[in-house]
């Protein structure tokens, strides 16, 4: 029996990792209520100026989404164990199928989540805005691909590294700069009803750039790895 | 006339960080064989067995393990670990998945289709729905060889094959382990007990310090 092509394999480890996720339920059950709370702490601490608030806003919401972002790509249950790993690559599992998988699977957590927030954020801090939805959604979508894409990257190059979660989030710190300055003026464009073209494509041209590098690096760092 | 060979290891060594595992191992397994592998703890058995999987690449030496070597090509190697098994001695299990979504995911991974009802064959129908987290080790491990019935490995590599499972479950080993000989294929069963391995063993070696010794029959 042929081995499935990579589309049909990203498709398997979607599946399987969503699955995961339902039965465990770390990402609804902490994730979100933490990731809520911090969002409501931010006003609470600053005090009632409304035009601070709407300046900071946009930067908070996706400052808020890249910790979270980083915690749903790192968490235990997205690395699996060594036999795991043994038989996903026995029975003929591409690296590449299982970092475009990860990553879309943790992107699809994130787009919800980045659903359930941005409409959190806009009542706490920009209630007065008339919000462009569709660019909302938009970049809700390119800013969720490119957070699970960046945690699936970092997760892969730290994979069975003693200092994983110390070493993590200094390598994240470059990509994700980009990403966050994107989503960020990206939002306040949609905030305001203006187009956020610009930080869409920006958005989108980084997708594409970590898809390349995650899929050309998959195949040698699962070999170091194993 | 003599059987293929499936594997042939020349000089093969292993190290990691400069510490030798495993130094100047020769062994060629042909189809048919039964290998019993014993050996202390740390000797060497379980690396053996991974540089058998293709998961670890020898650091010395030459070798061919289904006509896959040194250099080959990426696409070479995943159709080479397809006709590869192996059941390690931790589970290989998504604990938060059910016994069945266990079994059943690995059969769509490699795109075999449905066939007949393998945790039935290991007697573990009725718990089907459990959990794999919450079953005890031997149904873990009666999980592990149902996802065999349905497939005839060339190279069967089982690390301590019946620890956990009951004097019931034993005989179910042996069966797997017979029918893939007879396919073609070859079985190495590791266990640190050497009486512990099923008596269809046809070859013996031991493993102690690094050092890999075929022994009389």
């Amino acid at each position: 029996m042929k081995a499935p092509g990579l589309l049909r394999q990203v498709g398997w480890v979607i599946r399987k990792d969503l699955r995961v996720e339902w039965r465990g339920g770390e990402t609804v059950w902490m994730v979100v209520p933490f990731a809520a709370l911090a969002l409501l702490l931010a006003p609470l601490a600053l005090g009632t100026d409304a035009a601070l608030l709407r300046r900071i806003g946009p930067g908070m919401l996706w400052l808020v989404l890249l910790l979270f972002g980083m915690t749903v790509s790192l968490r235990p249950s997205s690395e699996e164990s060594r036999p795991l790993r043994d038989l996903t690559a026995l029975n003929g599992l591409d690296p590449a199928a299982r970092f475009l998988g990860d990553s879309l699977s943790s992107a699809i957590l994130l787009f919800g989540v980045t659903l359930i927030l941005t409409p959190v954020m806009i009542v706490l801090y920009a209630p007065e805005g008339r919000p462009a939805w569709d660019w909302l959604a938009l970049l809700a979508a390119t800013g969720a691909i490119a957070l699970g894409l960046l945690g699936s990257l970092i997760g892969t190059l730290v994979t069975g590294l003693r200092a994983r979660t110390s070493l993590a989030p200094l390598l994240a710190l470059p990509p994700a700069v980009p990403v966050l300055v994107a989503t960020t003026r990206g939002t306040e464009s949609a905030i305001a009803h203006r187009s956020s073209i610009p930080w869409v494509l920006l958005l989108v041209a980084m997708d594409l750039a970590l898809v390349v590098t995650g899929v050309l690096l998959a195949g040698p760092l699962d070999d170091t790895t194993n | 006339m003599t059987a293929p060979v499936l594997v042939r290891f020349v000089d093969v060594g292993f190290a990691v960080s400069g510490s030798v595992i495993l130094k100047g191992v020769d062994l060629t397994i042909r189809s048919g064989d039964i290998i019993g592998v014993s050996g202390p703890n740390g000797a060497g058995k379980t690396t053996l067995l991974r540089l058998l999987a293709t998961l670890h690449r020898p650091t010395a030496g030459t070798y061919s393990i289904l006509d896959v070597g040194p250099g080959c090509r990426p696409e070479e190697l995943v159709s080479a670990r397809r006709e590869i098994a192996l059941i390690g001695h931790a589970p290989a299990l998504w604990p938060d998945l059910t016994l069945r979504e266990n079994v059943d995911l690995v059969g769509q991974l490699r795109g075999d289709p449905p066939g007949s009802d393998p945790l039935e064959a290991v007697g573990l129908e009725r718990a089907a729905g459990w959990r794999a987290g919450h079953a005890s080790l031997g149904m873990q491990r009666r999980v592990e060889f149902a996802r065999l019935l349905d497939r005839s490995p060339r190279l069967l590599l089982l690390d301590e094959p019946l620890a956990g499972l009951d004097d019931a479950t034993r005989p179910l080993v042996d069966r797997i382990v017979a029918r893939v000989a007879d396919r073609g294929g070859a079985a190495l069963l590791v266990s640190h007990d050497p009486d512990a391995v099923t008596g269809l063993v046809t070859r013996r070696i031991s493993v102690s310090a690094g050092v890999v010794r075929e022994k009389p029959r």
